[in-house]
């Protein structure tokens, strides 16, 4: 009954032309106009052969061709590819293992864990750099620990920490939203804990979200922040990701279940 | 049998839990906390960042004073214009995502929004600066178009910066409220223009009371990160558009007085962490503010 005036009365209000789109359409537009500016302008901008950055002096190859050649800019992007694989691997180890226990655990321990990820969640990355150099100077040098002297180690370990509460938070969501029948069911089945783990892909949304952000730091996930009960990125990813899924991670994901589009 | 597996199991999870509790000690509070005590010394000389031979708080005196109270009051004004424009651009934009757009179209939008953030955070401030230079593509547009007289006057001015943060976080606003506005149940909205609501009163009434959540996590996730930045007026910003974040780096770097630069840090995370408490408790009274009046009109439609 209310199915049926529900289809009756949709489709006639929807032909009717809505003032407000008109609107919608502008603001969007105009939105990812903003959004996407800088960036095709520094696409444009990468064919200047000009030395300075703004100033247009004709289109060419040349900066593609120093930055292939340069040794300066190569071991650059090395040691970001490195420092961002790296980090991205400790950061998602370590917050899975908070994921899982966080979502699985219900003690004061765990609250006091939510608490801690929180402080370094709400740190500005300025104050983590600023207070992790001093930390690396007393270990390195009054220390003699030389590997805190290694810029590369300095890196991974800067970018795990400012990774972690957020990749800890996303698996909680996750795992929260899982139900424990299915682990149980994997380990009456003779799953070890680490394989029951694997095949849910909860690695496979923490991790590339960090690797794409490592260079740029913080990236909050409030699915389970006091002040949050929505996991926006966890959808996000979700949504890029279930058209290649297999049909059984589909079926263990609770998202899936719930809402059948 | 599923006994013992769970005690296990739960065994297993103290020891799990180790390495993120020594990460968590070693590598971010034993950090904060050696700061924490270098804010409470001072700069013995030209060659030595600290000293904490004698304790006092001059430093956080030194950071609430002068030139340095001036740059604080510069962030929180750029913090809250930029946390106030996110809200403006991104809750109409994420309510057209979530709702008015065509279902089939959302992952495509979702994607578009979030291929820009995922884009190196510096290479798109350095964008901006390109598009906002005053001899650049963008001022000779304008000024052929005979929309301004001279060339633009925006690069390296508080302006910039207030363009570059809300550049920069409103994908942080954009998500949580699609997801926020994307939950809300439609059939309310239907109802409530059913009842008489017109479109505006239905949507600050029943779909914006409903995404506030959303709303409360978009905010945060602009406002925190924004009041720490440090890229943006770095490279927008010139000697006009100074904030904390920068002037605190300069503490650690060039001028290498480590314990005012530590007092400032430990301001700037007070007012943050105030401010998240002050934001949430907003939230609860407006919350049970709106419970109220509805509880209200319940029992008088009763």
């Amino acid at each position: 009954m209310n199915a049926t005036t529900v289809t009756t009365k949709g489709p006639p209000r929807k032909r009717l032309r809505d003032p407000f789109a008109v609107l919608y359409w502008l603001l969007a537009a105009g939105v990812f106009t903003f959004l996407f500016a800088p960036i095709v302008v520094i696409v444009i901008y990468s064919f200047n052969d000009g030395r300075l950055l703004g100033a247009w002096q004709g289109f060419g190859f040349k900066a593609y061709h120093r930055a292939v050649t340069d040794q300066t800019i190569r071991d650059a992007v090395k040691i970001s590819l490195i420092s961002g694989v790296f980090a991205s691997l400790v950061a998602t180890t370590l917050g899975t293992i908070g994921g899982v226990l966080l979502a699985r655990t219900r003690s004061k321990w765990a609250l006091i864990l939510t608490a801690l990820l929180a402080i370094t969640l709400v740190t500005p990355e300025i104050i983590d750099a600023v207070s992790i150099l001093p930390w690396f100077v007393t270990l390195g040098t009054d220390g003699h620990l030389l590997i805190f002297n290694n810029g590369l180690v300095r890196l991974v370990i800067v970018h795990t920490s400012v990774a972690l509460a957020t990749v800890t938070f996303m698996v909680q969501a996750r795992m929260a939203g899982m139900d424990p029948a299915i682990e149980e069911a994997a380990s009456d089945l003779y799953a070890s804990a680490w394989n029951q783990m694997l095949p849910t892909g909860h690695l496979a949304d923490g991790s590339p979200q960090h690797h794409g952000r490592s260079l740029d730091g913080l990236h909050p996930e409030p699915g389970t922040t006091p002040w949050c009960h929505h996991s926006w990125l966890c959808l996000a990813i979700h949504r890029g990701r279930s058209t290649s899924s297999a049909p059984s991670v589909r079926a263990c994901d609770p998202k899936w279940q719930r809402s059948p589009h | 049998m599923s006994k013992v597996n769970r005690s296990r199991s739960r065994l297993s999870a103290a020891w799990l839990s180790f390495p993120i509790w020594a990460w968590l000690l070693f590598f971010i509070f034993i950090p904060l906390g050696m700061v924490a005590w270098y804010s409470f010394g001072y700069k013995p000389g030209l060659f030595s960042p600290v000293s904490n031979s004698q304790l006092s708080l001059d430093r956080y005196r030194e950071a609430t004073s002068g030139t340095f109270v001036q740059t604080f009051w510069n962030t929180l004004e750029i913090g809250l214009a930029g946390t106030a424009l996110c809200i403006l651009i991104g809750v109409p934009f994420a309510y057209w995502m979530a709702v008015k757009a065509r279902p089939e179209w959302r992952g495509l939008l979702v994607a578009m929004v979030l291929v820009p953030y995922w884009t190196s955070f510096l290479v798109r401030t350095i964008g901006w600066q390109i598009i906002l230079a005053p001899h650049g593509f963008f001022s000779n547009l304008l000024q052929d178009l005979h929309l301004i007289n001279g060339p633009i006057d925006v690069l390296y001015t508080r302006a910039a910066v207030q363009l570059g943060v809300v550049y920069n976080y409103l994908p942080l606003m954009i998500l949580p409220m699609y997801v926020a506005f994307e939950r809300t149940d439609p059939a309310q909205r239907e109802a409530a223009r059913d009842l008489g609501a017109g479109r505006l009163k239905a949507f600050f009434s029943v779909t914006l009371p409903d995404a506030l959540p959303g709303l409360l996590a978009g905010s945060l996730l602009v406002f925190i990160p924004l009041m720490g930045d440090y890229i943006t007026p770095s490279v927008l910003g010139g000697a006009r558009g100074n904030m904390v974040g920068q002037m605190l780096a300069q503490q650690f770097e060039s001028a290498q007085n480590w314990a005012l630069g530590a007092a400032m840090a430990f301001i700037l995370m007070g007012f943050i962490i105030a401010t998240v408490l002050l934001v949430g408790a907003c939230f609860l009274v407006l919350r049970t503010g709106i419970r109220w009046t509805r509880r209200i009109d319940l029992e008088g439609v009763a």
